[in-house]
């Protein structure tokens, strides 16, 4: 066996006892039987087709310690930055993976629904750990998310009762932060709403740490049939953070998920987005945006199965790529054949800003069903010379010019953000990463 | 204000303008017309200093200095508008913010005080008023699932708004309808006075029973062949582009 896995298997060793639950039966054995996935499938290799363009070798190579609930120390002022100014919500902080109580804040949540950090659950209620994983389908060969299951400490378990609605959004605030060396981190969130809720919920990773830290998150959402779910999950790595992160949506019948998906960079960064359109008339919307510069990577891969008839889903990514960053899109749709009138579109739109950047897009329609609505798209571009022209006519600068035009591009994405304070905060981020941005501002 | 000498330019490679001659002065109308092909928008792009549309001969000297020298958005600093034939639909850029950022850049080149919000509101809906746009317009993009008519309004409202010295109107009357014609025109003729020079460059005579010029020139084979007072105009309404080409070959 490789010395990345051995790494592994040796901070299992080390840690495996000291881990919430370790002691109890039921936890343990799934953690064991997690590393010995892990063990037996390893890392990747780019030679499978799911990781053609995604190297995860520096992943591999990183000798990354296992945060504990020891690393979970942060500057309250720093903490302030990272927040959504002017956001009324039920905030949850994680320092490297381990739910910081000192920094959140879950008051005012309505009956019906609860929210506690995973650690606690997996020592406390393990049969209720136990319950919500144990039905979920074991996704083919996931290394990285055996090696989340392995891991597991902390995290979310959030719970919604029939008909509850949470009026404030949720946000689950994960801060990398800095320690001696090089952390990873593997945290787990589940949402359960039952039939009939209406939630929204906001995970952001941001990094703060020049140490190159490694969070591996796994998320698992089940919307309950009626309910009305909108998720963001929010990337924000840095230069030097890796993230590998998988979210899975199961959806009932008639409900309706909105998924924004916003990463603004990372060293390395693979997000797979996998929605089950489980129920008739269930609809979901994927909108996701990616901006690399730098040396930066960033991979999406979404794959939305329409399972039952009647269901929708509408996706739009787009990806603004500078330097000799990288961005990769893998879009798949999968229409089973019990899926008529499934309606399903599909885009992806990629802007090179540079001639060393580069875009791997790919996607891809499966349709088992003969009674379907379904399209695709992907394009890659430069930005259009007659816009540029026709704005320099009027008297602006090329320079500025350019910003604005791809200020407009990435922007169809956050526009479509409702909850004003997240789309102003993401609105200033998109301009924080683009050239001549105080300029913009002025005209904004 | 302007002077153009023996101005050959060419696209891709191709020559379009072979010694073009022209010369007009503040205060003037000139309208350019010409048979499709003739030269008519390589014209106007030249002027405006569109990348690709290469001046391989003569000059180009504006207020005194050399317009070729300087990059499209100086040009528009120092008072060159042209509307466009074809205006650019930019999604996602607003038309307000496209308009008070190119303004203000105008305003400040000029040594003028930058307007704040208010007084730019301001101004703007006078100007509106102009070209009887609705408000609402403003608030979309650039252009954006506006109809022919109302793309050819937009550009006439930002000339109002920005006030050039020399404006140049590509086939500004092309697509449109009588009645928008006629706010066109009027929008324009308000603009008329004795410090801003226009160009219409158009294919029709109708344009110029609304917007009367000082001086019309038959633009073929990218050279003027022919220049005159209005009269020229309803002549080669009359005869046709083919007397020009007769006369050309002769």
């Amino acid at each position: 066996m490789n010395t990345a896995v051995e790494h592994y298997a040796r901070e299992f060793a080390r840690v495996g006892q000291d881990l919430p639950g370790a002691k109890i039966p039921i936890i343990a054995d799934y953690r064991g039987q997690a590393m010995a996935r892990f063990y037996q499938t390893g890392f990747p290799s780019s030679r499978l087709e799911n990781w053609k363009y995604t190297d995860v070798a520096p992943i591999a190579r990183g000798a990354f310690r296992l945060a504990t609930a020891a690393d979970r120390r942060l500057e309250g002022d720093l903490l302030h930055s990272l927040r959504f100014v002017d956001l009324s919500c039920h905030e949850l902080v994680f320092v490297n993976g381990q739910y910081a109580p000192q920094f959140s804040n879950t008051d005012g949540l309505p009956n019906g629904a609860s929210a506690r950090s995973l650690a606690q659950v997996l020592a406390g209620e393990p049969e209720l750990f136990h319950d919500y994983v144990r039905y979920r389908p074991t996704a083919e060969a996931l290394s990285f998310d055996a090696l989340n299951s392995a891991f597991v400490s902390d995290g979310l378990l959030l719970t919604l009762a029939p008909g509850t609605t949470l009026e404030k959004p949720v946000h689950l605030l994960f801060v990398s932060a800095p320690a001696e060396t090089a952390l990873v981190s593997h945290p787990r969130v589940i949402i359960e709403a039952a039939e009939g809720c209406r939630v929204r919920v906001l995970e952001s990773y941001r990094n703060v740490s020049e140490c190159g830290n490694f969070t591996n998150a796994v998320t698992e959402i089940r919307a309950g049939a009626g309910s009305v779910l909108e998720h963001y999950k929010i990337l924000d790595e840095g230069a030097g953070g890796y993230h590998i992160g998988r979210l899975s949506i199961s959806q009932g019948a008639g409900s309706h998920v909105m998924s924004h998906a916003i990463a603004f960079g990372a060293a390395l960064a693979r997000s797979d987005i996998q929605v089950t359109l489980d129920g008739e008339g269930a609809e979901v919307t994927l909108n996701g945006l990616y901006l690399v510069e730098g040396r930066e990577h960033v991979d999406f891969h979404t794959r939305i199965d329409h399972v039952k008839p009647s269901t929708r889903s509408r996706e739009l990514y787009k990806g603004v790529l500078n330097g000799a960053g990288r961005g990769v899109f893998n879009g798949k749709v999968v229409v089973h054949k019990g899926a008529q009138k499934a309606d399903a579109a599909l885009s992806n739109k990629n802007l090179l800003l540079s001639k060393h950047a580069e875009a791997n897009t790919k996607p891809e329609l499966e349709i088992y069903a003969d009674d379907v609505a379904c399209s695709h798209a992907a394009t890659v571009s430069q930005l259009d010379e007659n816009e540029l022209y026709y704005l320099r006519s009027r008297g602006i600068d090329k320079q500025v010019g350019l910003a604005l035009l791809t200020y407009a591009f990435a922007d169809e994405v956050i526009a479509r953000i409702q909850m004003e304070p997240v789309r102003h905060a993401l609105e200033q981020a998109l301009l924080g990463h683009l050239p001549d941005s105080k300029r913009i501002r002025e005209l904004m | 204000m302007l002077s153009v000498t023996n101005l050959h330019a060419a696209v891709e490679g191709k020559a379009i303008l072979c010694g073009l001659d022209l010369a007009v002065e503040a205060g003037e109308v000139h309208a350019i017309m010409g048979p499709n092909g003739s030269g008519k928008s390589t014209l106007a792009h030249v002027l405006a200093g569109k990348d690709g549309y290469e001046v391989t001969e003569g000059s180009v000297i504006y207020r005194g200095r050399d317009l070729m020298l300087m990059a499209p958005e100086e040009r528009a600093r120092e008072g060159i508008f042209l509307a466009f034939q074809y205006p650019v639909e930019i999604p996602g850029v607003n038309n307000v913010y496209l308009l008070k950022a190119a303004l203000n850049a105008i305003r400040k080149h000029q040594g003028l005080e930058e307007l704040d919000a208010v007084d730019f509101l301001s101004l703007v809906r006078e100007k509106l008023k102009l070209v009887q746009m609705d408000e609402g317009l403003l608030s979309r993009s650039v252009n954006e699932g506006f109809s022919g008519g109302e793309k050819k309004r937009n550009e006439i409202f930002q000339m109002a708004v920005l006030e050039p010295r020399l404006a140049i109107l590509d086939e500004t009357d092309s697509g449109l309808d009588i009645d928008a014609l006629r706010i066109v025109a009027k929008g324009v003729n308000l603009l008329r006075c004795a410090e801003r020079a226009i160009i219409l460059v158009t294919h029709y005579q109708r344009l110029l029973n609304y917007i009367v010029p000082d001086r019309v020139h038959v633009l073929f084979g990218g050279r003027i062949v022919k220049s005159g007072g209005r009269e020229l105009a309803l002549e080669l309404e009359k005869r046709g582009y083919d007397w020009v080409r007769g006369q050309a070959a002769a």
